[in-house]
């Protein structure tokens, strides 16, 4: 039952650092990521026992609020202050995620969701509020583009 | 490298705690939810004394018999007990998995996934002892002597042999529905299809189509009916020799229902009550506290129906209960779907990553 506290809590640990690097790897922002995330949390809370599934209603929400937080912005933000607690950027997340930048938004939803979370395409249309079939399109031109940016 | 494995690299990346930040804005809407680490204290010897007291004071109330909540790992009743868990291949699923068990284990699938595995409780742990390669599937059902599958592109498989996928029949695609499947009768009943609200397919590839039959949100069977709840609560009983329905009940919200030789069991009033109707349509209350979870789950054995929570399953038969509680624990994050067989009660968690097998010790 979402609005018990041990549920949220065990969504919290099972989902939060995954899903908070996706919508990263997908914003190209920390603090996108960090206010959808903590945001879909906090609705969760609020809607108590309405959501039957607390794992799959967050990701959507969470991708529902950076991909409109990106709309408003009407561009990836490529920021390294992800890295900013460790002293050195890590070059190869650096270059990924510029990478990941170039990609179209549905592209790198598509990438990240199915090649970072693990998700099958039909999950990741779920999310992504889009078709299985529009996914896998945009996972294979975006898997090509990363491909051909990361060799570059 | 391909990309997946590239962006493995993204698990380096520091992930800030939110919990404070979610916290807060949960207080806005005044939701009182404390969701950081509350700090744990060793109770001094003063408290740990009353404690116990209290304890003993509550075994002599019978209080504890009641209570649904007993600490994770703890088994009420010494008969029943996990027996076993074991993590599943593949990647996760927001989906709940698909689940058909037999007297040998247990067959599970992902929705749309192309891989079944069996899971098997001989020995002494569960162990996966066959994995088939199938097309996507949408749908399971099984039985001692048989498994049937439904693939996204409407075909009924009968995987019996194993290796060679005999075609029962063709329902058309199921791609963009939800298709659901039962067994009851000698027959495969399928909700959903092209072809009906809901149809039975004989083992020689006939489909019958059920006449004002409403499209089912669960279907299950036994040896005599199937079971029909549609949207609403609209029970509908269907004769499975001649696939007629021959009563339709009308009992409000449903949040789970199936099938056994004594009729139907249901999870109504938002998975508190427990009911049972016979094959007339008689209906009796059974047990009014499942539990706090608004989507409880129900399996039957054949002797007891079993509902499960998140945290604990709870048997019942016609005359009330619990007959056994289990605290299966905080393996899931939402309320598992559930199987059973005579031998035992089958979990998966919401995302399939864990089967858990509960089982008299």
């Amino acid at each position: 039952m979402p609005g018990d506290q041990d549920v949220i809590e065990q969504t919290y640990r099972v989902h939060a650092a995954r899903l908070w690097r996706a919508i990263r790897a997908y914003s190209g922002d920390p603090d996108v990521a960090s206010d959808a995330v903590a945001e879909a949390f906090a609705q969760l809370l609020r809607r108590g026992d309405e959501v039957r599934d607390p794992g799959a209603w967050v990701w959507r929400t969470a991708f529902r609020i950076a991909s409109g937080d990106l709309k408003r912005r009407r561009a990836f933000v490529p920021d390294d202050r992800g890295d900013q607690r460790v002293a050195r950027p890590d070059p190869e997340i650096v270059d990924l995620l510029r990478a990941l930048g170039q990609l179209s938004s549905m592209q790198r939803m598509a990438v990240v969701l199915h090649d970072y979370a693990g998700f099958p395409a039909r999950d990741a249309a779920e999310v992504a509020g889009s078709t299985e079939a529009a996914i896998r399109v945009h996972l294979m031109r975006g898997r090509r583009r990363l491909r051909t940016l990361l060799d570059e | 490298m391909k990309p997946g494995e590239r962006l493995g690299r993204l698990d380096d990346l520091d992930v800030p705690d939110l919990r404070g930040e979610i916290q807060r804005r949960a207080g806005e809407s005044d939701v009182l939810v404390e969701l950081v680490d509350r700090p744990r204290r060793r109770p001094s010897l003063a408290w740990t004394a009353a404690a116990g007291l209290i304890v003993i004071a509550a075994f002599g109330l019978g209080v504890l018999a009641a209570d649904h909540r007993p600490a994770p790992g703890t088994v009420i009743a010494p008969t029943w007990a996990i027996r076993g868990r074991i993590a599943m291949p593949g990647p996760p699923s927001l989906r709940q998995p698909l689940l058909a068990p037999n007297s040998s284990g247990l067959w599970v699938a992902q929705p749309h996934g192309t891989e079944l595995f069996h899971v098997a409780a001989t020995g002494p742990a569960l162990r996966i002892d066959r994995h088939l390669a199938v097309a996507p599937v949408v749908a399971l059902a099984a039985d001692d002597q048989h498994l049937w599958i439904l693939t996204a592109d409407g075909n009924l498989l009968d995987l019996t042999s194993g290796s060679t996928p005999v075609r029962v029949g063709s329902l058309g695609s199921l791609a963009s529905t939800r298709a659901t499947l039962a067994v009851a009768g000698g027959r495969v009943w399928i909700g959903g299809s092209p072809r009906g609200p809901i149809v039975a397919v004989d083992p020689d590839g006939s489909i019958a189509v059920v006449p004002g039959a409403p499209t089912p949100q669960t279907l299950t069977g036994s040896s005599r009916a199937a079971w029909s709840v549609g949207a609403g609560g609209t029970v509908s009983v269907i004769d499975a020799a001649s696939a007629t329905i021959s009563h339709t009940l009308q009992l409000g919200a449903v949040v789970d229902a199936v099938a056994d030789p004594s009729g139907l069991w249901l999870a109504t009033q938002q998975g508190q009550t427990l009911e049972h109707l016979d094959g007339a349509g008689s209906r009796k209350v059974v047990a009014t506290d499942l539990g706090r979870a608004s989507s409880i789950r129900l399996a039957s054995t054949g002797r007891l129906v079993w509902s499960a929570d998140a945290q604990v399953f709870q048997a019942f038969d016609l005359l009330g209960g619990p007959r056994h509680t289990v605290v299966v624990g905080r393996a899931s994050v939402a309320v598992p779907d559930i199987a059973a067989t005579p031998g035992g009660i089958w979990s998966a968690d919401a995302l399939g990553h864990t089967v858990t097998l509960v089982a008299p010790g």
